[in-house]
């Protein structure tokens, strides 16, 4: 079941397919600012296939991390109001569109125990040459 | 007494209530400023530091002039800065009663820099913590309290030891900041019909409205909801969806709050919806605000929408009419 924050989790105009793989823009589903301690990647699949934890980064304040160094950084903080960006090392076909799903799970450190799931799909759109 | 008297029971906003314009990007934090004096919803302001103010808890010299000038030139008062005890930082254990006091330091020494006299604290933070912070405070002339908010009582026990260590310390920087939350008379339709499109069962709706309001404390309450939710076979996000709700809203009368009342510095007025005659659905604000006016509550109590969990809408039509509610109240009050 989607929550309030499905809607806004991923940002199709800031994702993209790269020679990589593929870049997805994600907003934090939460109303302030967390420590990326507190921030779990749960699941990501591109259409349908789980993506290995180990072929995942995140891009934040500059700065890229491998997913399972996230519960270490107490001081690296996700302003409210930035977009992450989730970048997939996989193989994609760069001439189809690619449906994502993610679940993002938040730990909100001032009520131990909650676990906050969101999720959202989208479609990476292939890159097409004007005709 | 009226709204505009500077004395007793004043208005104000929390920037929390308008969650949904700013996390879209659609305001900034100074133009949600310039709205809350434009929609006339002031004089108070409260932020929650982790939202408002990018880098918290250090603010630089250049916002806090910024935030002096924008507050001047509204006419409107720094009010409350909301704060937050962030014990489960580390994954795996909580943090010290030294740790948390570590943590909260630095934010009591941002409000006092941007003009704050009142910070919202949390129970994650021990009353330990806070009594180590009690110099800190005092030497800044601000008063700390954490939130009572669903689904904690003025006797729940983690509010029992602030208020025994309240009265060994007696300190009056010290406080509590209520959250009407905490004295609803039910569910909010809003939040059951978001639910409702979403396709939660009605058999599940009316289980949560059978036992939220009965006897017992909100966690044995919840429980008994998950118990005879799983019996029913629901699915589990619906019963999430649903058992969430015991820990947003609980039903203590008005009149337990007088029983703290000398120690209440702030007030978080939680609302969700308004029925045709202007008055809240779920929350009686008819028989609260009397309990604070005559129990002679001297501070701000900031609007409160907590609309980003169920809706899109921006809050602000939504917090004047709670503004209309409250003025209207304090005038018959007299």
């Amino acid at each position: 079941m989607e929550n309030n924050f499905s809607h806004s989790l991923l940002s199709e105009s800031e994702s993209r397919m790269s020679p990589d793989g593929i870049e997805l823009g994600v907003r934090l589903p939460w109303y302030r600012a967390l420590p990326l301690s507190v921030v779990e990647v749960a699941s990501l699949t591109v259409d349908g296939r789980p993506v290995p934890t180990s072929d995942i980064c995140f891009m934040i304040n500059g700065k890229s991390f491998a997913l399972d160094a996230l519960a270490d950084l107490t001081e690296e903080v996700w302003y409210v109001l930035d977009s992450g960006i989730l970048t997939l090392h996989t193989a994609v076909e760069p001439r189809a569109d690619h449906e994502v799903a993610l679940q993002l799970n938040l730990y909100p450190p001032y009520i131990p125990g909650l676990v906050w799931v969101t999720k959202a799909r989208c479609t990476i759109r292939t890159a097409r040459e004007a005709a | 007494m009226s709204a505009a008297s500077p004395f007793g029971l004043r208005l104000g906003t929390t920037l929390f209530s308008f969650t949904n314009p700013f996390h879209a990007r659609q305001y900034s934090f100074e133009q949600l400023i310039a709205k809350v004096a434009e929609l006339n919803v002031g004089p108070g302001v409260e932020l929650v530091g982790f939202q408002s103010i990018r880098g918290f808890p250090a603010v630089s010299d250049a916002f806090a002039e910024r935030f002096r000038e924008l507050m001047y030139q509204y006419k409107l008062t720094p009010s409350a800065l909301s704060i937050n005890a962030d014990a489960a930082i580390r994954r795996g254990r909580l943090q010290t009663p030294a740790e948390s006091a570590a943590y909260l330091e630095p934010q009591i020494r941002a409000a006092a820099k941007l003009g704050f006299r009142v910070v919202r604290s949390q129970f994650a933070a021990p009353a330990e913590a806070v009594e180590r912070l009690v110099p800190l405070v005092e030497k800044l002339a601000i008063r700390i309290g954490p939130e009572i908010h669903a689904p904690l009582s003025v006797n729940s026990p983690p509010v029992i030891a602030y208020r025994e260590m309240y009265a060994r310390v007696n300190s009056p920087n010290l406080g509590f900041i209520p959250d009407f939350g905490a004295s609803a008379r039910t569910l909010p339709a809003s939040y059951l019909n978001m639910l409702r499109e979403r396709g939660v069962p009605e058999q599940l709706l009316a289980l949560a409205l059978e036992i939220w309001p009965g006897p017992g404390d909100s966690a044995g309450k919840r429980d008994e909801f998950n118990r005879r939710a799983a019996a029913m076979r629901a699915d589990p996000a619906a019963a999430s969806s649903l058992s969430v709700m015991f820990s947003m809203l609980s039903p203590q009368p008005p009149e337990a709050w007088q029983e703290i009342m000398h120690q209440v510095i702030h007030i978080h007025g939680k609302f969700y919806d308004f029925d045709a005659s202007g008055s809240e659905t779920s929350i009686p604000y008819e028989s609260i605000l009397p309990v604070f006016i005559k129990g002679g509550f001297n501070g701000f109590m900031s609007s409160e929408w907590e609309g980003h969990i169920f809706s899109q809408a921006s809050g602000f039509e939504y917090v004047q009419q709670h503004h209309a509610l409250c003025r209207r109240i304090i005038q018959n009050i007299g």
